[in-house]
């Protein structure tokens, strides 16, 4: 018997061992999947239970035929250690990458990505599953029985549950950054490198582990790093638009309850084009000669104070509020809400989206005392500008049951019974095409991307609907990759911006056309302005 | 004895936990096709020594070799030509008897099937048993027979009677010493059961300190070794000081056990200087050996010993 068939006899046992365990595992790894594709909101703590059951197969994996302990029964027969950590690796990659793999095909599947897209639509989700896997690994090493390692397991497990909670509490916005490539790489083959050295007994079991979390640690700063420094995003080459500091408050006013605030302005605004505004810090010089940076809280203006989204005239939208855009030659539908003006106080002074911006807190608060006492003979205001172009991701009936698709995503019409109160439901389920992390500027939902109209092509009439209610959907690692958000409510509220009523007659010959902002790049800006 | 007819070979190992050095220049050398009992105090370190032949700990210095090869980098084919036995080992509990056969034959190119039935046979077995479920007693028959029907070459035990009862362990001797001593395998086992175990050793090693103090065929230490006993004339005294090879003493009234090396009851008559009644002459049991050989110097029991 070779070291490999050796290896696939001892896999045939460990399969055995954790046959209900891995019965359990399939289980509730499938009702995940079938819950996301079903959007169903009662089995959203899946996603955990499925890591905790994967997270303990793999203690029980390792710790049947402990690595470290001489009294293990593998010990004293004629087993190579070789053979135990090659069977060890193909156990855990079969059960913790390829069956999540065969399930988010078939899933994928289901959706109609194209084959060509599987790949990449599945393989982010492997560096994730994997550092779980690996998680796991370590907690058998460190404890000598699967009742202490499945408590570690657990407590881990509600931790992060805790942390992503109280993240998602503070930060709505705030997505956990993918594992930079590089760093995730070094992190996870030096632990794997580690674990394999005990099997192969070059390595003590305290080595290892103190050289696991030394490698985990530098995995985490080196995320975090990454995450601090500006992203690598190609700069828009069409953004020529200009930067204009309208207002400025270092005192605060009532307007944005007592904080110091700048209000910005881009000039040259054309159609179909939306600014996303993000790593706002302004410089206070001060007479004495020093100076001192405080991030901002702002208010990037889209022409006027009140929000418009400006659609592109080639789109002949004929609306009530198309007058007020008749200067720029295209159609404008106001829009409530607060989509792209929002206040910028939880980006820390270096952009990430950290807690730090609590601690920048305590500078305005220093500024603010220095204006009040000392001579400000300048300020610069940097910020960093994204820009987005809207895009015609295609129309269809307003009925319910109606499908579009772009890209990975697919966008489904539930429920079309509208009113005021409810409006209408639209589900975008997302595999893949989730926007990369802008490591400068929040990354904005999905909902918040997508622009619905209700056009009446008879009546030559549209009108723009703003979604009220959106629910993000993450889910987790070891549930179809790329699933990664999904929101389901849209609420009319525009319907007093054209002069006619949304009644069934209207609704029943009326198109749902769906629009998208799309990134196309960013560039930083920066305006000096000398106080008087 | 050459190093080729060897099946152990152990030269200057050393061994350390920490701080705690448990093996120290350790030499040892066992022959094939013997059964040699690994005697010593708690702590002296046969676990350790049995565990480095094993190749589950790595020798820290010195040299270890197997048939000829050395234990630090073992193939898979020099694996498959021992089995290693401990007692408390962790045993797959999830598995029936028939399933743990099945796991360890694919293991060993040498797996007999009929020896395995036998011995299921002989343990009174039943073979779709849960480990889980057996006592302490079945748990160790059901390992020694996954340690048997490889027929190893070598069978390395550590304390494999510990906490078993006086049947238990008869029959676990029995069906180790009918397999082993019919096919002639080389068996070493670390005991502190050595009255069980004294019918079928042949070679005794003592370690005491991390070291080999004796290592040789169990007839040649008895022949070397006496009992004599017998009682003290009226008016006479043992020594004050007891002969060099007085090993260890024993006295209850008149009547004195002495254990020694290269004794009898003339020698100890002039040692005493005074005439000695009812001599018996004993031959000695390992457990004496191995009581006189892990004390240091000759020892006086108190009489009520004796008694």
């Amino acid at each position: 018997m070779s070291v490999t068939s050796q290896a696939i006899h001892l896999l045939a046992y460990d399969l055995l061992r954790t046959r209900w365990w891995i019965a359990a595992f399939s289980a509730v790894l499938g009702a995940s999947v079938v819950t996301t594709l079903d959007h169903s909101r009662a089995l959203e703590g899946l996603p955990y239970l499925v890591i905790l059951i994967g997270m303990i197969t793999a203690v029980i994996v390792v710790q049947g035929d402990s690595p470290y302990r001489a009294d293990a029964f593998w010990r004293g027969r004629a087993v190579h250690p070789a053979a135990l950590l090659l069977s060890k690796s193909l156990t855990i990659s079969v059960l913790f990458v390829l069956l999540p793999i065969f399930l988010a095909t078939l899933a994928a599947a289901t959706f109609g990505v194209p084959r060509t897209d599987m790949a990449r639509l599945i393989a982010p989700s492997v560096p994730v599953v994997a550092m779980w896997v690996v998680a796991a690994v370590l907690f058998a090493m460190c404890t000598h029985d699967i009742k202490s390692a499945a408590l570690l397991c657990f407590s881990t497990l509600f931790g992060w549950f805790v942390l992503q909670a109280t993240f998602s509490e503070l930060l709505p916005d705030f997505q956990v950054p993918p594992f930079p490539p590089r760093s995730t790489a070094v992190t996870f083959v030096g632990i794997a490198a580690a674990i394999s050295a005990v099997y192969l007994g070059h390595l003590s079991r305290r080595k290892a582990i103190a050289l696991s979390i030394l490698l985990a640690a530098v995995g985490v700063s080196s995320t975090m790093q990454t995450t601090r420094e500006p992203a690598a995003v190609p700069t828009a080459t069409a953004i020529s638009e200009l930067l204009e500091v309208t207002a400025v408050s270092l005192k605060g006013d009532d307007n944005f309850r007592g904080a110091p605030y700048v209000r910005i302005r881009l000039q040259r605004e054309r159609p179909g084009v939306r600014y996303a505004l993000s790593n706002a810090l302004m410089t206070v010089h001060f007479a004495a000669g020093d100076s001192v940076s405080v991030p901002l809280n702002g208010i990037l203006e889209h022409g006027s104070f009140r929000e418009l989204v400006t659609l592109p005239a080639e789109m002949q939208w004929r609306t009530a509020a198309a007058t007020a855009s008749a200067n720029y030659g295209a159609l404008v539908i106001p829009m409530f809400g607060s989509t792209s003006a929002f206040i910028l106080g939880a980006v820390g002074a270096n952009g990430n989206t950290s807690s730090s911006a609590i601690m920048a807190l305590a500078d305005v608060q220093l500024v603010g005392e220095r204006v009040r006492r000392d001579s400000v003979t300048r300020m610069q205001v940097h910020a960093t500008i994204a820009r987005y172009v809207l895009e015609d991701v295609g129309s269809g009936p307003f009925a319910t049951g109606v499908v579009m698709r772009q890209g990975g995503r697919r966008i489904v019409v539930r429920d079309t019974a509208l009113s005021l109160e409810r409006g209408f439901v639209v589900d975008i389920t997302s595999l893949g095409d989730v926007p990369k992390f802008d490591k400068g500027a929040f990354t904005e939902l999905v909902s918040s991307e997508y622009l619905f109209v209700l056009q009446h092509a008879a009546r030559a009439e549209a009108t723009m609907v703003h979604q009220q209610d959106q629910r993000r959907y993450d889910g987790g690692p070891f549930v179809v990759p790329g699933v990664q958000s999904r929101f389901e409510s849209v609420l009319v509220v525009g319907a007093d911006a054209i002069d006619t009523s949304l009644d069934p007659t209207w609704l029943g010959g009326a198109t749902l056309r769906v629009l998208r902002w799309k990134r196309e790049g960013q560039v930083q800006l920066s305006s000096a302005y000398t106080l008087r | 004895m050459t190093t080729t007819q060897n099946v152990v070979a152990v030269q200057g190992l050393s061994h350390r936990y920490g701080q705690k050095q448990v093996l120290r220049d350790l030499d040892l050398a066992i022959p094939e096709g013997s059964t040699y009992a690994l005697l010593g105090a708690n702590g002296s370190g046969k676990t350790t020594l049995l565990r480095v032949l094993a190749g589950i700990e790595r020798a820290q210095a010195g040299s270890v070799t197997l048939f000829g090869d050395s234990v630090r980098r073992m193939t898979l084919r020099q694996r498959q030509r021992f089995c290693y036995v401990a007692e408390g080992q962790e045993l797959p509990t999830w598995m029936r008897l028939e399933q743990m056969e099945a796991y360890c034959a694919p293991l060993y190119p040498t797996w007999d099937a009929t020896l395995a039935t036998d011995l299921r046979r002989r343990f009174d077995l039943d073979a779709s048993q849960k480990i889980g479920t057996m006592s302490r007693g079945q748990r160790m028959k059901a390992v020694l027979l996954c340690a048997l029907a490889p027929r190893p070459r070598l069978l390395l035990m550590d304390e494999p009677f510990t906490g078993m009862d006086v049947g238990v362990k008869e029959e676990l001797v029995r069906g180790l010493l009918d397999t082993s001593g019919e096919h002639g395998w080389t068996v070493v086992v670390s005991t502190h059961d050595i009255a069980e175990i004294e019918m079928m050793v042949d070679w005794v090693g003592f370690l005491r300190d991390g070291r080999v103090e004796v290592s040789a065929p169990l007839e040649q230490l008895r022949d070397g070794h006496r009992r004599v006993e017998f009682t003290l004339a009226s008016g006479v005294s043992l020594p004050p000081v007891y002969p060099a090879s007085w090993l260890r003493v024993e006295q209850a009234g008149q009547r004195v056990s002495v254990f020694g090396r290269g004794i009898g009851g003339a020698a100890i008559a002039q040692a005493i200087s005074g005439a000695l009644l009812a001599v018996d002459e004993h031959e000695v049991t390992l457990r004496e050996l191995y009581l006189a050989l892990s004390s240091k110097g000759a020892t006086s029991v108190p009489s009520e010993a004796v008694a």
